[in-house]
């Protein structure tokens, strides 16, 4: 079966490691997404449980064996690569069909086989096409159909949607989903993105230089965020952060504004904190805070408003629609249930 | 267009640094040696007059010369033809 | 869709054609020199005139005393040296160019550096050596002694690694996820994908050997062995330089590569339009 486990993992590349010890069980038929930004390893796991790439130190076992020393065919997985990979010079049909042929699956079976996939993927009247004939979207949806046909144990991913549109690739999104509440495959997926991952992942992990930061539903993850990076990087638009003091549940802002938060044993803390409060969670309130209006940005189901409170700058997104233009002063507050609290020199939540 | 244009350099170069048929066949390097090159005096020593000894040594003075004007080619690409 | 020709435009066409003509006008002399009768071969150049260009009497005795003497033997020579030599030389070189741009193995630039130095030496600078070598085999005068030399070509293996490098890696490791292993990718997917490149990689083996003289000169200067090159040029001896079969051989040992060329070329061509999608 399709269990990924990964123990310990470990990258180097000559003397500098960039990956430091990354630990993740995977489930079978669970759909994981390993997210972050820019460099901070995910291509490099991904293509360490592929097989392409060494493994430095750790384990890693698929369904059960250990894959360290196998060669990636012998892994028993398949992967969509960003730039799709498909073979120029075969058509969608020989490109799908290829590694059954390699099998030695029968001809019959393997045409079989491949038309069950384009049915699947919608791609049955492309299947005599070359590749350099087809959309981004027919391209991306030939390379899954490269990677089901065979039935591996996992599917792995790396950033298969950044190449096409923004309208395809929500499509294509949901699309991945369904297929995989379909067949069901244990799959990995890498994203940049993290709207991605929250609407796809049964999991996901988030990482940064080549740490893991934390591993949680996505909603775990929106709500408990293990630590600031991970609550700044989840979420859209991004959690605002103020810094001040907590003194026996009262918070004062470094610029001195006094906001409440739910009495709880975190609150119970006091030193310097910082505290996270997403756009979503802020409202129009007599009684709340005064913060000065930088711009605001009618989207007609919402307002999103930049703030300024102090030095800090907050974005706040309103049900309402707000008739204020730049410098004027509204009045807002958090929810206080939803209000997190980050140590200011960990950085790590502050659990209650 | 700049390694293309310095493969051929390269390969233009070196095909016409030595030169036999021509000389071989029109002028036997003559008259009086005023058209011999180095290839056409190493064959005549090696095959003409039976003196293999010159023409070896004759060769080696030539190899050395190429592998200095290899030399100084690597140099001028600069870039040994990394990605 | 019309091109509208500006004056430089035109400019260019004009010296492009002057230039292409520069080329050909030798050829055509040699062509129209091998179909004149011998003594009119040099007759017309001095003073030169409409004559020095244009034949005025035309003759195939040139062409038929070539044929009905040894020089076919000599071609036959030449064409088995020439396309052995390609065959055997694609065998070779084309792995090893799948080496050397591919697969990460120690000493792998030390190789390639040594590769790119045996291809700047000109091969005539080792020819005289190389020749006491292979007598040490016994391989005068036989096809193995005029063919070896040419099959490991380090410019083909260059141009090939060359080509092969630009191959994006993710079609690979995509291949190796699907199954295949190194021979398999070589196989199945470079191949394929650089016929532009072997094309080229073959016609620089078979111009090696079509045009090498001092090689086999020295290897295989037998009446059976000798190739086309050799030949010719001993239609010029000492005592006796017939120019007429000259200029019909000449005639011959260009236009057979040519006609190679050309016929690739359509081809080369059309296999770069086949596979000059990004992907
Ligand atoms: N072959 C390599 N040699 C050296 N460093 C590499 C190599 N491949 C990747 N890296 C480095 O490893 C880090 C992680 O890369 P990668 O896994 O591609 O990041 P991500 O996919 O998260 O953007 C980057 O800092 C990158 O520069
Ligand atoms: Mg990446």
């Amino acid at each position: 079966m399709g269990a990924v486990t990964i123990s310990n993992v470990r990258k180097a590349y000559g003397s500098v490691e960039i990956l430091h010890g990354v630990s993740i069980d995977i489930a079978d038929g669970e759909f994981v997404v390993l997210v972050g930004p820019s460099g901070c390893g995910k291509s490099t796991l991904l293509r360490m449980i592929a097989g392409l790439e060494d493994i430095t130190a750790g384990e890693i076992s698929i369904g059960g064996r250990v894959v360290n020393r196998l060669a990636p065919k012998d892994r028993d997985i398949a992967m969509v690569f960003q730039s799709y990979a498909l073979y120029p010079h075969m058509t969608v049909e020989q490109n799908m069909g290829f590694s059954l042929k390699l099998q030695g699956v029968s001809a019959a079976e393997v045409k079989q086989r491949v038309a069950g996939a384009a049915t699947i993927l919608g791609l049955t009247s492309y299947l005599g096409r070359y590749p350099r004939n087809l959309s981004g979207g027919q391209r991306q949806r030939v390379a899954m159909g490269r990677a089901i046909v065979r039935s591996p144990s996992a599917f792995l991913f790396d950033e298969p949607l950044s190449n096409l549109d923004a309208k395809l690739r929500v499509q294509m999104r949901s699309e991945i989903k369904q297929l995989h509440q379909r067949i069901g495959t244990t799959t990995v997926y890498v994203t940049h993105d993290q709207i991605e991952a929250m609407t796809m992942a049964d999991r996901i992990v988030v990482m940064r230089d080549g740490n893991i930061e934390q591993i949680g539903t996505p909603l775990e993850l929106y709500d408990q965020p293990a630590n600031q990076f991970v609550a700044g990087f989840i979420g859209s638009p991004s959690m605002n952060f103020i810094s001040g003091t907590l003194d026996g549940g009262r918070f004062t802002a470094d610029g001195g504004t006094v906001i409440a938060l739910a009495s709880g044993p975190a609150s119970a803390a006091s030193g310097p904190v910082t505290i996270g409060i997403r756009p979503e969670h802020l409202r129009l309130d007599p009684a709340g805070f005064p913060v000065e209006i930088v711009t605001t940005e009618p989207t007609g189901a919402e307002t999103h408003i930049l703030a300024r409170l102090g030095e800090t700058e907050i974005v706040g997104t309103f049900r309402d629609r707000l008739a204020c233009v730049p410098g004027d002063i509204i009045r807002i507050s958090a929810e206080p249930g939803h209000i997190h609290l980050f140590d200011s020199k960990t950085a790590l939540r502050i659990i209650g | 267009m700049r390694r293309p244009l310095t493969f051929v350099l390269v390969a233009d170069t070196v095909a016409n640094f030595l030169v036999f048929a021509p000389v071989n066949i029109l002028t036997r390097g003559g008259p009086q040696g005023s058209t011999d090159l180095i290839m056409n005096q190493i064959y005549t020593n090696a095959f003409v007059n039976g003196d293999p000894g010159s023409a070896g040594a004759a060769t080696v003075v030539l190899v050395a010369l190429v592998l200095a004007i290899v030399l100084v080619q690597f140099r001028l690409m600069g870039e040994r033809s990394e990605r | 869709m019309r091109e509208t020709i500006t004056p430089r435009r035109a400019l260019q066409m004009v010296v492009i054609a002057a230039i292409a003509l520069t080329f050909l006008l030798p050829l055509y002399w040699l062509t129209i020199s091998a179909l004149r009768p011998e003594e009119d071969i040099f007759r017309y150049l001095n003073p030169f005139g409409p004559w020095t260009l244009l034949p005025n009497r035309l003759t195939f005795e040139n062409i038929t005393e070539l044929w009905s003497g040894s020089f076919s033997r000599a071609i036959a020579n030449s064409l088995v040296v020439a396309l052995v030599t390609v065959i055997a030389g694609l065998m070779v070189c084309a792995p090893a160019a799948f080496a050397l741009a591919v697969i990460d193995f120690p000493g792998r630039s030390a190789i390639f550096t040594a590769m790119i130095v045996s291809f700047l030496i000109p091969f005539d600078a080792i020819a005289v050596p190389l020749y006491s070598i292979m007598r040490g085999f016994n391989l005068q005068n036989s096809y193995a002694g005029l063919i070896l030399p040419g099959i490991g070509n380090g410019l083909a293996i260059f141009l090939l690694r060359q080509f092969f490098q630009g191959i994006p890696k993710d079609l690979r490791e995509a291949a190796m996820v699907d199954g295949m292993g190194w021979f398999q990718i070589f196989w199945n997917i470079y191949l394929p994908l650089s016929k532009p490149a072997l094309i080229s990689a073959a016609l620089i083996m078979f111009i090696f050997q079509w045009q090498a003289y001092l090689w086999p000169l020295l290897i295989a200067p037998s009446n059976d062995m000798k190739v086309a090159a050799v030949a010719l040029a001993q239609f010029s001896s000492a005592y006796n330089v017939s120019f007429g079969l000259i200029f019909a051989g000449a005639m011959f040992l260009s236009l057979i590569p040519m006609l190679i060329f050309v016929f690739f070329q359509q081809y080369f061509t059309n296999s770069v339009a086949a596979t000059g999608s990004k992907e």
